[in-house]
């Protein structure tokens, strides 16, 4: 069994480190070789923010049982605030952690080796680059979890996450560009699959681009919802025949079970502005998904067998009122 | 003003953090950490230009978004321009001074794209 090395980050007096990527720099070379696993915690004393890119994993020996997980301290994420189910569903650093790079060019967090994992971070870039970044060809332990995601990326092909291969479920991406950019890119995948993301672009920016973009091999969406862009996804023959439970505001030419074609503004709570991106009461997603990854939703919301909701968030109180009327019905008969 | 912390032991692969990486800037006066300002593998310098200016150092060298070299831009630790007073701050493991002050002409002459 690995010994399992957790580390506190934070600005204030008596963390570990001030900043990730000196966590990440003084992680050992070969972590395999020492038999440990890293975990950083991340403590919301302060935004970390920088001018240029927040950290970059690359270079350290792992395996699968060795692996590199970014995540917050105890009841520093937004997944942790008191008003988790009532706070707007959007980056804000005074809710919990959050990432923050404010220059074009880069993106906040490059991950560019295998077996790292981003969990319950809030990730912006308020400039032109993407908030993430993985472009490996074969780095399928890496894995993006209940994070929420913003930028300002204008590229096609870029997007506002690129993940090129491993896991991302249970994340709201946010792109922002005025007037291009996509949401999700995978370029160049594998096999990657996609579970409960949703994607958008504010419906007071002008519609450009793709959802979901994929320039070769096959990516399975499960669950996934995307808004506010030009097309749901690039090339319908890029997203796997096992696809399915999608929702989108265009068509989606692939998959099953797919909610297409719905009004933008009936979904979520709020979709212009800074927006709010819970999904609200009477969206079409609701209980619209099937079983996929995981048994919570982006802030921790236990997802019902069978009658999950498509995207990153599961509306807990249409489902508890409609178990309440299922119970009283029962009780009735 | 500006912090740069300064990696000055290679990793050994080849998209690995080397001497002369900047692996983090902070503003003048920054809280760094017990391990941050005590590990061997880095060195804190004070230069009186703008983290703007330096935050240049922090990008990696990308191909297609794909790490060739932790970082574009070095502090080159080995440069024949290096001060004897820097070189020697360079060369004492134990850390005794803690943050060394770098004059902002020094800076950027010690500044060079990663081979």
């Amino acid at each position: 069994m690995p010994t399992v090395v957790t580390k506190s980050i934070g600005s204030a007096g008596g963390r570990d480190y001030s900043t990730i990527a000196t966590w990440f720099d003084a992680i050992p070379d070969d972590i395999v070789a020492v038999d440990e696993e890293h975990v950083g915690q991340c403590y919301n004393d302060s935004e970390f923010s920088s001018a240029s890119n927040l950290v970059t994993f690359s270079g350290v020996t792992v395996n699968s049982s060795h692996d590199i997980t970014l995540e917050c301290g105890p009841g520093q994420s937004f997944r942790d605030h008191a008003n988790k189910l009532t706070n707007p569903l959007r980056y804000d650093q005074s809710k919990g952690v959050g990432l923050k790079c404010t220059s074009a060019g880069t993106a906040t967090v490059v991950v560019s080796q295998n077996f790292v994992i981003l969990r319950g971070l809030q990730i912006i870039n308020t400039a032109d680059g993407p908030a993430i970044d993985n472009n490996q060809a074969a780095i399928a332990g890496a894995e993006v979890a209940y994070c929420l995601c913003e930028s300002s990326e204008d590229s096609e092909f870029t997007a506002a996450v690129r993940w090129r291969s491993g896991v991302i479920h249970n994340t709201l991406v946010i792109a922002r560009n005025s007037a291009a950019g996509s949401g999700v890119s995978f370029s160049f995948p594998g096999s990657l699959n996609v579970y409960n993301v949703t994607v958008v672009r504010p419906s007071d920016l002008t519609a450009a681009h793709h959802a979901f973009y994929a320039d070769s091999g096959t990516v399975t969406l499960v669950n996934c919802a995307g808004f506010g862009f030009t097309n749901f996804v690039n090339n319908s023959s890029h997203f796997g025949s096992s696809s399915s439970n999608n929702a989108s505001d265009n068509t989606i030419g692939f998959g099953t079970s797919n909610q297409a074609s719905l009004t933008y503004t009936s979904q979520f709570e709020s979709t212009t502005g800074s927006g709010d991106f819970k999904l609200k009461t009477g969206s079409a997603l609701i209980d619209a998904g099937t079983a996929s990854i995981g048994t919570v939703d982006i802030v921790g919301t236990t997802r019902p067998a069978g009658d999950e909701d498509i995207g990153a968030w599961e509306l807990a109180s249409a489902d508890a009122s409609r178990d309440d009327a299922k119970l009283v019905f029962r009780a009735a008969v | 003003m500006a912090e740069l912390l300064i990696r000055i032991i290679d990793r050994p692969t080849s998209d690995g953090s080397k001497r002369g990486d900047v692996i983090a800037v902070g503003a003048d006066g920054h809280g760094w950490s017990l391990a941050e300002l005590t590990n061997p593998l880095w060195r804190i310098v004070r230069v009186p230009v703008t983290e703007t200016e330096v935050a240049a150092f922090l990008r990696p060298r990308l191909t297609d978004g794909i790490v060739q070299r932790y970082r574009d831009l070095i502090v080159d630790v080995d440069s024949p321009q290096v001060p004897a007073a820097l070189a020697q701050f360079i060369a004492d493991n134990t850390r005794q001074t803690p943050v060394f002050d770098l004059d902002a002409a020094t800076i950027r002459k010690l500044r060079a794209s990663r081979v």
